[in-house]
């Protein structure tokens, strides 16, 4: 597994925003808030968004640009172990950065 | 005791069983053939699988084929009766699958471009804060649209449209719950209107064309619109006596849909013409499915959709509707049909007898999956001695009351979703949907035999 925390290629800078844009893709675009470079671009995956604290709806959204469930039994659940999942693969990484960069990470 | 608990497990374990059960001992206390039992069994594993969905709905579909191939046609041909696996293979591609693939293209466009989201917006737009015109406009929208695109990825975009609205009512306000509910309720109801609206009507339109009876897209419009405006009716209606709105003004939000560019043109263009299409297509002498080649082919030619969108098609829908109708083809070759029919006790009437399965229909659709409670029920009662009329009131009322059936989360995918939101009780759904569910059983089994023959008469 490769883990990056990422900076501004430009300026160095590490200070940056992400700007969530929804249209045929759902996409971020990563800005340096310091020299307003662009840093990198990502494609959401079906079903990959969600925003912590507004849980169901991120979940519908990444929905509705999805085909559809054959199955209704499993939506709550599947929606429960997103949410769980997120926040163990967030745990672990975050573990796995202090490995790599030391106690205060960049 | 973990390994029962292990649902792969379990399913492999029924598998295996009836496998054992049907080579070694048959199936005892019947008289069946040796490939009816098979046909028995393959039957009974669907069922399980089915119902328990221990494995992938569309997993049992391809399980159906193999033991159709593997196991089935060469006891057929040992027992003297000709049959290729050409037979089998059909159901994984025929007009109706390819009307739906033309279905989903239709889809992923719409909601690609936003069409979906932009025409919500329109009807809320018109309805200026009135909560009663709201309500009707959010049903409006909601069924219209998932008469073209997938149920559930409607009921998502629809309640990402509303919580907004919803939010900016006072939490102790029951018209909160008017607005949710209406969402999957209407979406549910909306796939009936069209042949592309929800799998069990592919399934249904199949079975009625091995019998002769070749529904066109606007025959079948023609067919079921009448009920779906009932419906929609009383389900506006329903839900503004239950959660009355009182003298709210609602403020409708409006969501950020950016420029429209002559792709979006283009995609409004390819909609329109393939649903024309549809509607006159069969003037020409072009099957629904031959149309469905246009959409398929011009999107992905000119880049409407790119490769990425074809992979993202719901293709697990697609073969759940194949596996229904791969059953039906093991039921007729073998006659394992008119056997289970003719051993049942069948003396009432063709509308007792359609009232009965309806009824079974619907409680099995408010348990499990709709499409698989078709792909099962309706090849089945495809061996009922019934005139052409009948037989066609009969399966239209099966696939109507598949989509109609909704008192409970675990019934549709839209259900569950709305419930999954929190914003409405499992009582509120169970009361609405249920009376949504015997208002529809009885308009269909009330209006259904009559104006089917009406039309049939007319349009055929």
């Amino acid at each position: 597994m490769e883990l990056h925390i990422q900076k501004c290629q430009q300026c160095g800078s590490r200070n940056l925003r992400n700007i969530l844009l929804r249209e045929m893709d759902q996409q971020v675009f990563v800005q340096c808030r310091d020299c307003s470079a662009l840093v990198a671009r990502y494609v959401l995956a079906k079903g990959g968004y969600h925003h912590v604290g507004k849980g169901f709806e991120s979940f519908l959204r990444s929905v509705e640009r999805d085909g559809g469930f054959s199955s209704a039994r499993e939506i709550q659940s599947d929606y429960d172990d997103l949410e769980q999942d997120v926040k163990q693969r967030f745990k672990e990484l975050t573990a796995q950065a202090h490995e790599k960069y030391g106690d205060n990470l960049p | 005791m973990e390994l029962l608990k292990n649902q792969k497990f379990l399913a492999s374990s029924v598998l295996v069983l009836m496998l054992l059960l049907v080579e070694t001992i048959g199936i005892p206390a019947t008289r069946l053939t040796h490939p009816q039992e098979i046909t028995a069994a393959i039957l009974i594993i669907a069922a399980i699988l089915w119902v328990s969905e221990w494995v992938s709905l569309f997993v049992v579909s391809f399980l159906i084929l193999a033991l159709e191939l593997v196991w089935l046609m060469p006891e057929l041909n040992a027992a003297g009766i000709s049959v290729t696996s050409q037979s089998f293979f059909s159901p994984f591609f025929s007009n109706i699958i390819l009307l739906f693939m033309g279905g989903f293209v239709l889809s992923t466009l719409m909601q690609k471009y936003g069409l979906d989201i932009r025409f919500a917006q329109f009807i809320l737009k018109q309805t200026k804060g009135n909560p009663s015109k709201t309500l009707f406009g959010i049903i409006l929208a909601c069924s219209f649209l998932s008469m073209w695109i997938s149920n559930t990825a409607t009921t998502a975009m629809m309640l990402t449209m509303v919580f907004p609205l919803v939010r900016r009512i006072p939490e102790s306000h029951v018209f909160r719950k008017a607005l949710v509910l209406a969402i999957p309720f209407a979406c549910n109801l909306g796939g009936i209107g069209t042949p592309i609206g929800t799998p069990p009507n592919a399934i249904a339109l199949s079975y009625l064309a091995e019998r002769g009876i070749n529904l066109s897209f606007s025959q079948w419009m023609l067919l079921t619109l009448p009920f779906l405006i009932i419906f929609l009716l009383v389900l506006w209606q329903g839900l503004l006596r239950m959660f009355p709105a009182g003298d709210l003004t609602l403020d409708i939000p409006q969501r950020q849909t950016g420029e429209f560019t002559l792709k979006h043109w283009a995609a409004v263009s390819v909609f329109v013409i393939t649903a024309l299409g549809w509607f006159i297509g069969s003037g020409y002498g072009l099957a629904t499915g031959t149309v469905a080649l246009f959409p398929l082919i011009f999107c992905f030619w000119f880049g409407l959709l790119d490769t990425n969108d074809f992979r993202g098609l719901p293709w697990d829908v697609l073969y759940m509707v194949s596996g229904g109708l791969a059953l039906g083809v093991a039921l007729n070759v073998t006659g394992l049909g008119s056997v289970l029919i003719s051993a049942l006790p069948l003396d009432a009437s063709p509308f007792v007898l359609m009232g009965i399965t309806a009824g079974v229909a619907a409680l099995m659709s408010t348990f499990m999956s709709n499409t698989a409670t078709a792909g099962l029920i309706i090849p089945l009662v495809m061996n009922l001695d019934f005139d052409r009329n009948y037989m066609m009131a009969l399966v239209l009322a099966l696939a109507m009351m598949c989509s109609i059936a909704m008192a409970l989360p675990v019934s549709t995918p839209p259900n569950a979703i709305a419930f999954s939101s929190r914003a409405i009780n499992s009582k509120d759904m169970m009361v609405t949907g249920g009376l949504i569910t015997v208002v529809g059983f009885i308009t269909v089994m009330a209006i259904g035999p009559t104006y089917w023959k009406l039309m049939l008469n007319i349009i055929q």
